[in-house]
């Protein structure tokens, strides 16, 4: 038995629609827990430090991943960071060509294991590596808790 | 292992580190000590995440290791100690962890909206059918076929919520239950009630695998119990095509692993199990399927007290996934670790009195479909 038709159009045969009707919740754990409340609270970006190895992780961790510990230390996040990868979206999911470029960066901090990957704040040919940054915070009273009260990074 | 909980906040990468860091530190080791990891999760779709193995291996001390993930639906609770074992046993870890962590309260509102998917999506799916009533024919067959009356399947349950007492991890355990409760809860699908199902929940177990050298040269000697044998298998796909009497998947499994366990006649040498008991009657089944009740006659054994903690074969001196709880795969620690603590006298309030020193573990996955099944001695 070999298939070989092609066959792009299910309406020519019996067929059936479906769904996967999941809804989710989803909570950040017990480290991310306190990371977004700083964020919201306080406009602060919180990282963890690892008390055995002394490695510093953000987004922060409730384990240092290397030697497997429980951490518990929060430590800020340096004022600026840095773009280690950037990249500038043209189109959407459908093709269709995007109004303006969005640009994406993988922005590490000194010291940090990590990163954090948000929206770079300026225009396509500046979204380059090694572009020094700072966090853009949404204002205190729109502020929710997640990951979209940063807008992003800018120079 | 964690404690068995409905655990909104801690993440599944969280949980998994509490059962991992539990195991090493018992062990004595780190995590620099360890080869390989087996992470044993069930589906994707209970937490919400894709290339759910990916997501939680760093909370699984598997970041940099010789890493795989392994799901066999519910058979995972036991699977990923199998999967543990080959790298072991083959030689090429001397020392694995196996972590297994599951985080159904992430699913909104009941991970039965997923569970929802594992039927064929043309001939099943239409008539929405729900793991119950499906559990539910099943245990009809059996009981009409057997001839075995209600009371003896819910004696499991009783049984099985009264032992969990002595549980630390517990979240279902009842010291003072009675059959009434049992055979009186709310009928959800007939046969089926209430306290005849456990619940779903959030867990993380973990366990260390190591080699014989390691054993001697570390001189874990006294806190071991030793795999001796494994098996596993899976029956067709269409459930549909199956006995619903006899579960032969669980039959083919343990034969594989008594084979290699050098056991000829299991009822006499094997002093206790614990096999899959989401539902009470799956106890029963389980229990034939292994060849430690004759056809038709696990629930006779348990209604004259063969199986309770101290008769002649206890089964579930855990507590099981009825007493206990039933987050998927995190029920290693119920079955995998059951065997471990009482082999090494760690059991505490839950120790069998009779000595014992060769233990069966075995779960049940897919849809009525997969056993996997692990003998150990001391």
């Amino acid at each position: 038995m070999t298939f070989t038709d092609r066959t792009k159009d299910p309406r020519a045969l019996r067929h059936w629609y479906g769904d996967i009707e999941a809804d989710y919740v989803y909570t950040s754990g017990v480290a991310g827990e306190r990371f977004f409340r700083e964020l919201r609270d306080h406009g602060r970006l919180l990282g963890t430090r690892c008390g055995e190895c002394g490695k510093r992780w953000i987004p922060p961790k409730l384990f240092c991943e290397d030697c497997f510990r429980e951490v518990s230390e929060f430590v800020d996040l340096p004022a600026t960071g840095r773009v280690a990868a950037a990249c500038a979206v043209r189109v959407d999911i459908e093709r269709n060509p995007l109004p303006q470029a969005v640009v994406w960066g993988l922005v590490r901090f000194k010291g940090f294991e990590g990163g954090l990957v948000h929206r770079l704040l300026i225009a396509p040919e500046r979204g380059r590596a090694g572009l020094v940054v700072r966090p853009v915070l949404r204002d205190a009273a729109s502020r929710t808790g997640a990951i979209t009260d940063l807008e992003g990074f800018a120079p | 292992m964690t404690i068995f909980r409905r655990r909104l906040q801690e993440t599944g990468k969280e949980l998994s580190f509490e059962a991992a860091r539990m195991a090493l530190d018992q062990a004595g080791m780190e995590i620099g000590d360890i080869n390989a990891v087996v992470h044993g999760t069930a589906p994707d779709a209970f937490d919400g995440v894709h290339m759910k193995g990916e997501y939680l291996l760093d909370g699984s001390g598997g970041a940099r290791k010789p890493y795989m993930r392994v799901y066999t639906g519910g058979g995972t609770g036991v699977f990923s100690a199998i999967a543990g074992y080959w790298h072991v046993a083959s030689g090429l870890a001397d020392v694995a962890l196996v972590v297994n962590e599951e985080k159904m309260s992430s699913c909104q509102p009941h991970p039965q909206s997923v569970f929802a998917h594992i039927w064929d999506p043309i001939l099943d799916r239409p008539l929405k059918p729900n793991l119950v009533w499906i559990f539910a024919m099943e245990m009809n067959r059996y009981m009409t076929v057997n001839k075995i009356p209600y009371e003896d399947i819910a004696r499991v349950a009783v049984k099985n919520k009264r032992n969990a007492a002595g549980h630390p991890c517990a979240q279902l355990a009842d010291p003072d239950i009675t059959l009434d409760d049992v055979m009186n809860s709310e009928l959800m699908a007939w046969p089926v009630r209430r306290l005849d199902i456990s619940p779903p929940s959030d867990g993380a177990a973990a366990v260390v695998l190591a080699s014989e050298d390691i054993v001697r040269k570390r001189k874990l000697r006294d806190q071991a119990a030793w795999i001796k044998g494994v098996g596993w298998c899976i029956d067709s796909t269409m459930w549909t095509d199956r006995d619903l009497v006899f579960p032969e998947y669980v039959a083919r499994a343990a034969k594989m692993a008594y084979r290699q366990a050098k056991i000829g006649n299991p009822r006499r040498e094997i002093d206790f199990a614990e096999p899959y008991d989401p539902f009470d009657y799956k106890e029963l089944h389980h229990l034939e399927g292994l060849g430690l009740a004759e056809r038709g006659k696990a629930g006779l054994m348990t209604r004259e007290g063969v199986t309770e903690r101290d008769g002649d074969l206890p089964v579930c001196p855990s507590g099981g996934l009825l007493g206990v709880g039933n987050p998927i795969a995190a029920t290693l620690g119920i079955k995998i670790g059951e065997l471990y603590w009482q082999l090494t006298g760690q059991a505490g309030k839950r120790q069998i009195p009779n000595e014992v020193r060769t233990g069966v573990c075995q779960a049940w996955g897919d849809l009525m479909q997969y056993g996997s099944v692990v003998v150990m001695g001391t």
